[in-house]
């Protein structure tokens, strides 16, 4: 009976960390997967980004492990492919996003609609960079 | 003093090299890699270590050229501005330091931050190799970077 205010304190404790760290992040800790996500201010949503991962987990399970296991960031905003003042025509601006090669960081282009299209769009995305991510790792000398 | 006080001093002096180690400085001793990173808006640096270790897998020469003629990156607002980049030539002024460049992470955005470190790199070189400095080729070296680091 003694040990009841602590285990409540420590499941308060818990439950506080989880829900702050997956407001600002995605945190799935029984399948030890924790992925940072960059949101904007202004012009994104990065609760899009966290639903298309859940997406991910609930439909395609080999997906949701690649993505777990080699991106460790989600940054939403566009993805520069090259320099804007040699090419005013951003080939990188107009795709939903990129993988960044040497790393196990994504981009996602932002988007303020939470939609479902939108949310299925992003799932796709990002399962398709993490597949690239996986590809890069597991080709490097 | 007793062997006491000397391990705690011992410990805070390991504690506080640990704290320089991990913000303003990116060692890779495999590679003989060694460059300062000065404190700046973005306290920990991560902006600037991420972008250098994207080059070491993602651009492997063009990580070379960067551990070969930068010595210190300051991320703090230079001419470049906002998430711009600045190189200040020795020519023009001989206090200045030939292996230092200004690379700001206000927006930090790591992609880009990768493109300006080589664009930067690259005056550095012009310098080292006593070339005139061309906007032009650091340009084109940025864009070859970034074309290299993104897979769409």
């Amino acid at each position: 009976m003694k040990y009841i205010p602590a285990i409540l304190l420590a499941s308060f404790l818990l439950t506080t960390v989880y829900f702050t760290v997956n407001y600002l992040s995605y945190w799935d800790p029984l399948r030890l997967c924790y992925i940072s996500i960059d949101g904007v201010a202004l012009g994104g949503n990065s609760k899009t980004i966290q639903k298309a991962i859940k997406l991910l987990k609930k439909e395609d399970r080999e997906g949701y492990r690649a993505l777990c296991k080699w991106v460790d960031r989600i940054n939403e905003r566009s993805c520069m492919s090259a320099d804007w003042m040699l090419n005013k025509d951003q080939p990188g601006s107009k795709a939903s996003g990129c993988y960044i090669r040497g790393s196990r960081i994504i981009y996602v282009k932002p988007n303020e609609s939470d939609s479902a299209s939108v949310i299925r769009q992003r799932a796709d995305s990002i399962k398709r960079y993490a597949q690239y991510s996986k590809e890069f790792w597991e080709n490097l000398d | 003093m007793t062997i006491r006080k000397l391990s705690k001093i011992g410990l805070l002096l390991i504690l506080v090299g640990l704290f320089f180690y991990k913000y303003f400085f990116y060692i890779d001793f495999t590679n003989g890699c060694f460059v300062k990173i000065m404190p700046g808006y973005e306290f920990n640096n991560s902006t600037i270590k991420r972008a250098i270790k994207i080059l070491k897998y993602g651009a492997p020469e063009e990580y070379a050229n960067l551990c070969a003629h930068v010595s210190t990156i300051n991320p703090n607002l230079g001419c470049g501005g906002f998430n711009g980049g600045c190189f200040y030539n020795p020519k023009q002024n001989e206090q200045l330091d030939g292996r230092k460049i200004h690379i700001s992470t206000a927006q930090g955005n790591v992609l880009w931050t990768a493109g300006v470190l080589v664009h930067e790199t690259c005056h550095a070189m012009q310098y080292a190799e006593s070339r005139p400095p061309s906007e032009q080729e650091c340009y084109q070296a940025d864009d070859r970077v970034l074309r290299l680091l993104t897979q769409i």
